[in-house]
């Protein structure tokens, strides 16, 4: 007896294998990846997202759970496997796994830890999307960036940290909270390390082209009345608050990381502070990754845009670098 | 003629410029700078401008020197806003969803647990740049007035193994503390109960907050509803918004999948397979309706609890709701008088809603086995709701 199926549906037409044209994979389910997943999902970037995990039953649980909301959503296929075939033809391969920071722990402290996962994550992902692009999310990034892209023998164009993203975008939230306006509208650069040594770019930090240091000379010092610079303290300290709040981070990084893969899928060619190679730029000489205005497009990181930095700012980004690699060099990659 | 850029902070300049020729009266003169005043727009001299410049430049915040404010003072209009109870998984998995779907000017959260609720919050309007609503975090009950609509995740969850009936009591006394609250509040508000066991919760809440039934209902079998238009697509392999088909009645074990009007583009598969719903089916479509049932639980096996689905879908509750769209949900709704339904229980049934809440219901002929089995989960909720201490 012919099947329901067979019965209500005629195929018209000689199968072909499909490729995918937008698939996005994430790798690690837990509370970033997930928060990464849902963002990317309800904005409707993709029309394949794979997730993949080591811990089997979470994975498949999560994969599920999404499945399950297929209705209200507008990515028809998601799959998830601790195999990673399954994340085969990427575009682009968001990586969140790893060890989270403990409450007060640094993100530095993290590192060792994840090299180790990343040396089994890396070449997996190569093998089974040789043309992806890699956007490193776990901490500490700007290491794990550079780790990325020594493991995966990506051009630089391809291997992107999320860098400064979010510091960027806690700064103009903190900014438009002061001012009364919204985020968008306040425009300011945190660059360089993401942690603890960010550096907010003041002379640059402007409401409608109207620079904020130029109506208040000590912005950005400790003279300021207004003590301005709290704002950046503020976005420093913002993870360490939050994990001691809730336990972790989740819904900030994961739409700032959906925003981050908007640009790549849509090739909108959109200025982003990201974590990118840096030597040669600001008087770095290492191959170290640190955040600064990057152009996005589908072909990954195509432009950096060069600041013009104050002689202490630079010396910020520098001491950074420096940081950065004394722990690279003595890892074994 | 110049205005000084501080007009906002004082009454007239005239009156001021007496006083700051006095150096000893400049103390006094910077309490008053501080408080803000109408905004009257005397007009004064480019002289005395310049004056008030010298001493409002040292003063004045960026804040005030980048933007001149127009109608300050003037109280913000409310729009659309939300208030969810339980920051746990499911309430955070409806905040997300909301939020990124742009329905609601303001998510007001909730919760009895400080910490958690502030670092949700935070973490939340850390992304601010990338939404566009306001996010708020409630310290107490005053600050979710004039909500639109409410929606209450909190409770204690079921545990692996655990039926949503057994979460009963546990439940209500969560909800004698909530709802009385959110209704003082926003007494017209429209009241969404997501909490389990859902259909007795939302008699619960009814009964607790004196509201018209319309203005009460609970997420019901709309995620059951989307799980089996799910499982219908992958076994045709048609997205499932082309599958349409409603499982009603009891949010659980009990909910009834009404095979005889499921279809796809109109063709009711029953009509190609007559013994769709009996246990003779080579193609075991019956299995659908199981895997439904043990959805939640599989879901809770694996991963510890379920967010994601049940998320998604008060978001698209939320949006008919707060967008007045009359888009037919199967939501959970005082169903007595109908079906032959007798008792005060709430089951899912395919409703209407609107800014209003539920504002119809739709009629379906339902086979007698289908009415039969509404009336044994209409007696099995009455059974325990009989019971409760309210």
């Amino acid at each position: 007896m012919a099947t329901v199926k067979e019965q209500l549906i005629e195929h018209v037409m000689k199968d072909e294998v499909s490729i995918p044209c937008g698939k996005v994979t994430v790798v690690g389910v837990g509370a970033v990846g997930m928060a990464c997943a849902i963002s990317i999902l309800t904005k409707e970037l993709t029309d394949e997202l794979a997730l993949v995990d080591v811990i089997e039953d979470k994975l498949k649980g999560e994969m599920m759970d999404l499945q399950h909301g297929g209705l209200f959503l507008r990515t028809p296929k998601i799959v998830a496997d601790k195999d990673y075939s399954c994340t085969a033809n990427s575009k682009v391969v968001v990586v969140t796994a790893g060890a989270r920071q403990q409450e007060g722990e640094s993100r530095l402290n993290l590192v060792q830890r994840n090299v180790n996962i990343f040396k089994f994550i890396i070449p997996n992902i190569v093998k089974y999307s040789p043309n992806c692009i890699i956007l490193v999310v776990s901490n500490p990034v700007d290491v794990l960036t550079y780790v990325a892209w020594k493991l995966s023998g990506f051009p630089r164009n391809r291997v992107i940290g999320s860098g400064c993203n979010l510091d960027s975008a806690r700064f103009r939230y903190l900014m438009g909270e002061k001012l009364n306006l919204h985020p968008s509208s306040c425009h300011g650069w945190v660059i360089g390390e993401h942690g603890d040594s960010s550096v907010p770019v003041w002379s640059g930090v402007n409401v409608a082209g109207v620079s904020l240091k130029n109506l208040n000379p000590g912005m950005g010092t400790d003279e300021d009345k207004e003590n301005w610079k709290e704002v950046h303290k503020q976005v420093v300290e913002s993870a360490y608050e939050v994990i001691k709040l809730k336990g972790y981070t989740s819904w900030a990084i994961g739409m700032s990381v959906a925003d981050l893969v908007e640009s790549i899928m849509k090739n909108l060619r959109k200025v982003h502070p990201v974590s990118t190679m840096v030597q040669g730029m600001h008087g770095v000489k290492d191959e170290v990754f640190l955040s600064i205005p990057c152009v996005l497009s589908s072909s990954g990181l195509s432009d950096v845009v060069k600041m013009t930095l104050k002689s202490d700012e630079e010396e910020q980004l520098r001491k950074s670098a420096d940081t950065l690699w004394g722990i690279q060099k003595e890892l074994k990659l | 003629m110049a205005l000084g850029t501080s007009n906002s902070y004082h009454f007239g300049g005239v009156v001021y410029l007496g006083i700051i020729k006095q150096p000893f009266l400049f103390v006094f003169f910077f309490f008053f700078i501080g408080k803000k005043t109408p905004n009257h727009c005397s007009p004064i001299s480019e002289k005395d401008t310049r004056k008030q410049n010298i001493i409002y430049n040292t003063m004045a915040t960026v804040k005030d020197k980048l933007i001149r404010e127009v109608n300050p003072g003037e109280p913000v209009v409310a729009g659309a806003k939300v208030t969810i109870v339980g920051v746990g998984q499911v309430g955070m998995a409806c905040a997300i969803s909301i939020l990124q779907s742009n329905i609601a000017d303001n998510v007001t959260l909730i919760d009895v647990m400080e910490d958690k609720l502030m670092g949700e919050v935070m973490d939340l309007q850390h992304g601010s740049l990338f939404l566009k609503s306001t996010i708020t975090a409630a310290k107490d009950y005053s600050e979710t007035a004039d909500s639109k609509l409410c929606i209450i995740t909190a409770g204690v969850r079921q545990k692996e193994g655990e039926s949503r009936l057994n979460l009963v009591q546990r439940n209500v006394e969560v909800f004698k503390h909530i709802i009385p609250n959110l209704a003082k509040y926003s007494p017209d508000a429209i009241l969404l109960v997501v909490s389990n066991p859902v259909d007795i919760l939302t008699y619960v809440s009814w009964k607790l907050s004196g509201f018209p039934s319309h203005r009460v209902m609970g997420s019901g079998t709309n995620l059951d509803t989307a799980r089996f238009r799910f499982l219908i697509g992958e076994k045709l392999k048609i997205n499932s918004s082309s599958v349409h088909g409603y499982i009603i009645g009891e949010h659980g074990d009990s909910s009834v999948p009404v095979w005889s009007e499921t279809n796809v583009a109109g063709v009711s598969l029953q009509s190609l397979n007559p013994y769709l719903d009996t246990e003779n089916d080579p193609e075991e479509w019956k299995q659908i309706h199981k895997q439904v049932v043990d959805s939640a639980y599989e879901v809770i096996k694996l991963k510890g609890y379920t967010s994601w689905a049940i998320g998604l879908s008060v978001s698209t509750l939320a949006q008919s709701i707060l967008k007045n769209l009359r888009i037919v949900h199967p939501v959970s709704y005082l169903i007595k008088d109908l079906h032959g339904i007798k008792e005060e229980v709430f089951l899912s049934l395919p409703c209407v809603l609107g800014s209003s809440g539920v504002c119809g219901i739709i009629k379906q002929s339902l086979k007698e086995s289908e009415t039969a089995r509404l009336k044994k989960s209409s007696e099995t909720l009455w059974a325990i709701q009989k019971d409760l201490k309210l």
